[in-house]
């Protein structure tokens, strides 16, 4: 069955080969939407990830840097310092604003600025690929992405909020969807934002990582005893928080994309295999005139459709590796993630596609009447 | 009795535009036996071939293959049925385009579940013993009719069937080529088979037992000749 299945479906290579191209741009479709998908979660995060933060201080009920913008006041370090467990305490100033960048003239990009412990680090890019990494007073580390998007180099300067900053410094990994981290002193964040008395979280090193929430539980308590209300979590639900932000903004418009990958790809192997039916339909009744039962039948197409899809699959997923290799360099704000759950989706996709492609040719086929062969 | 026939009718659709196309035909076949199948085009011959293959249910009558009445089988039973006891030669060969001879032969084989080297080996040494041998790799289409049809007859006989039928196997071919693919046959039927070849052939008379004359879907007549040897 294994024979006539291949045999069949080599001998028409033409045939065989746009197929297979078609599962394969229909996988590459799925998987890079899907590396997409990975990649800004992983972008989005990893600013969460790469600083030495164990818990999030903010205000109470607000979760994530992103939505409303968490305000507490000046000087609650010394009271956290207190908290048996807790090492370090660095103050968190950050938020989105419109920075014009005066090379490009009338040129206005939206910018996350935050402000960091310049002494410490903690809070600051992490990997610099050009100029320094610690801005002073009057300068800015930029993202990469907002760079290139704006010809902007080492020397030229930007405004935020009034202030304006000269470029010392080029981050990578500093891109999150739809706006870049740009890194200045705490002391200008506070000055763009108009907000000395205030910062947005208090970012806390604890001894042992292992007992972060007894520490985390222990600072909300000793905060509500000084009548400042406020949520502390750990860096996981912190980055989870996160998460969920981009999973309920992304996955609407991805969703939709996948389904259309999907679609394409069992059209494609659905009508493969429906015209292979269709042309060797006499030779499928001989077959089943000489004792070939309905389980036989079926097995050829499924043979057949598992042979178009894992064919595809692979060229797509090669596909989707150079593409994730090559998309960064014509848009670098793109990061395609292939990894291990992104081959296994795409894969889970493929036999469900196959499954599904298989069912018309496999109804033609019990239909085909034997008597058949004695026509002439 | 290897086949038997009893008051077999088969009407192709109803009230005014019904066609009988076998009209109460009643004969038997034995081991050992080759019956030559005659009559005018539309006398239902292929209707007839196409019944007792299973391939078709009678509209009335009762049609017993190895002694099982085959009109009270399953699709199912009646595929098995053909796969286990019948062996099929058509007058255009109706090989698999894109399998070997080889591969063609093995089919039956691999329908029946038989392990592929198994299947392999047996393939090979019938095509030998059909004269094939060095022609079992080629595709259909670089084989020449008479090729095709020794093909043809060994994928019939791989699986030992206890019947061959057989509609018009000689009529694509030269009287060499036909007479060659008649004694395929007739030595296979003398092997302990039986057989029942539809023909308008007079060629294929001289090997035949006994021949049965259709017309109008009715058997007129049924003479034994029996003179090949």
């Amino acid at each position: 069955m294994v024979l006539i299945a291949r045999k069949n479906l080599f001998h028409e290579r033409g045939r065989l080969i746009i197929s297979v191209g078609g599962v394969a741009f229909a996988t590459m479709l799925i998987m890079t939407l899907i590396g997409v998908y990975y990649g800004v979660f992983t972008e989005s995060t990893t600013y969460l990830m790469k600083t030495r933060a164990d818990l999030w201080v903010g205000q109470e009920g607000i979760h994530d840097t992103w939505h409303t913008y968490s305000l507490l006041p000046r000087g609650l370090d010394k009271e956290i310092l207190q908290v048996g467990g807790v090492k370090d305490v660095h103050e968190f100033i950050g938020r989105a604003v419109m920075a014009e960048v005066s090379k490009v003239s009338d040129s206005k990009e939206t910018v996350f600025i935050i402000g960091f412990d310049t002494k410490s680090g903690v809070g600051g890019p992490w990997e610099v690929i050009k100029g320094k990494k610690i801005p002073r007073n009057g300068q800015v580390v930029v993202d990469r992405v907002f760079a290139v998007r704006n010809n902007i180099d080492i020397g030229d300067k930007i405004k935020a909020g009034g202030v304006e900053l000269t470029v010392v410094g080029i981050s990578k990994g500093t891109f999150v969807l739809v706006y870049s981290y740009a890194f200045v002193t705490k002391e200008d964040a506070a000055e763009i934002f108009g907000a000395e008395d205030f910062l947005n979280y208090y970012m806390v090193e604890v001894e042992n990582p292992f007992f972060a929430e007894k520490v985390a539980e222990n600072i909300k308590s000793r905060l509500e005893t000084q009548g400042v209300k406020v949520d502390v979590l750990t860096r996981q639900e912190f980055i989870e928080n996160h998460k969920e932000v981009i999973d309920e903004s992304f996955s609407v418009i991805l969703l939709p994309l996948v389904l259309i990958g999907f679609f394409i790809g069992v059209t494609v192997i659905g009508l493969t295999l429906y015209t292979a039916t269709l042309e060797k339909i006499k030779e499928y009744a001989i077959l089943k005139a000489i004792g070939a039962g309905e389980m036989f039948m079926m097995k050829i197409v499924i043979e057949q459709a598992f042979t178009i899809g894992m064919l595809g699959f692979i060229s797509g997923a090669l596909l989707s590796l150079a593409a994730a290799n090559w998309i960064p360099s014509i848009a670098p704000e793109f990061y395609v993630e292939i990894n291990a759950s992104n081959l296994l989706i795409s894969f889970v996709a493929i036999i469900a596609m196959s499954v599904v492609a298989s069912l018309v040719p496999i109804r033609k086929l019990e239909r085909v009447d034997p008597a058949t062969v004695f026509q002439a | 009795m290897l086949i038997e026939a009893r008051d077999v009718t088969k009407i192709y659709g109803s009230g005014r535009t019904a066609v009988k196309a076998v009209d109460s035909v009643s004969f038997s076949i034995e081991r050992g036996e080759l019956v030559l199948l005659m009559g005018p085009s539309g006398s239902g011959k292929t209707t007839l071939l196409t019944l007792i293959s299973g391939l078709l249910k009678p509209t009335s009558g009762s049609i017993y293959i190895d002694g099982i009445d085959i009109t009270k089988l399953s699709q199912r039973e009646l595929a098995r049925l053909r796969l286990e006891k019948i062996g099929f030669i058509f007058q255009h060969f109706n090989l698999l385009s894109a399998l070997t001879a080889l591969e063609n032969v093995m089919v039956p084989l691999t329908i029946k579940g038989v392990k592929e080297s198994e299947a392999r080996e047996r393939a090979i040494a019938l095509l030998k013993d059909f004269g094939l041998g060095d022609r079992m790799n080629h595709k259909p289409e670089d084989l020449s009719g008479g090729e095709q049809q020794r093909v043809a007859v060994a994928r019939a006989v791989i699986t030992n069937p206890d019947i061959i039928i057989a509609d018009e196997p000689t009529a694509n071919l030269d009287s060499k080529k036909g007479r060659e693919v008649m004694e395929l046959i007739h030595k296979r039927v003398k092997g302990g088979r039986g057989a029942i070849i539809a023909s308008h052939d007079p060629r294929v008379e001289r090997f035949a037992d006994r021949i049965l004359y259709l017309e109008d879907g009715r058997l007129k007549d049924s003479t034994r000749i029996s003179t090949y040897q």
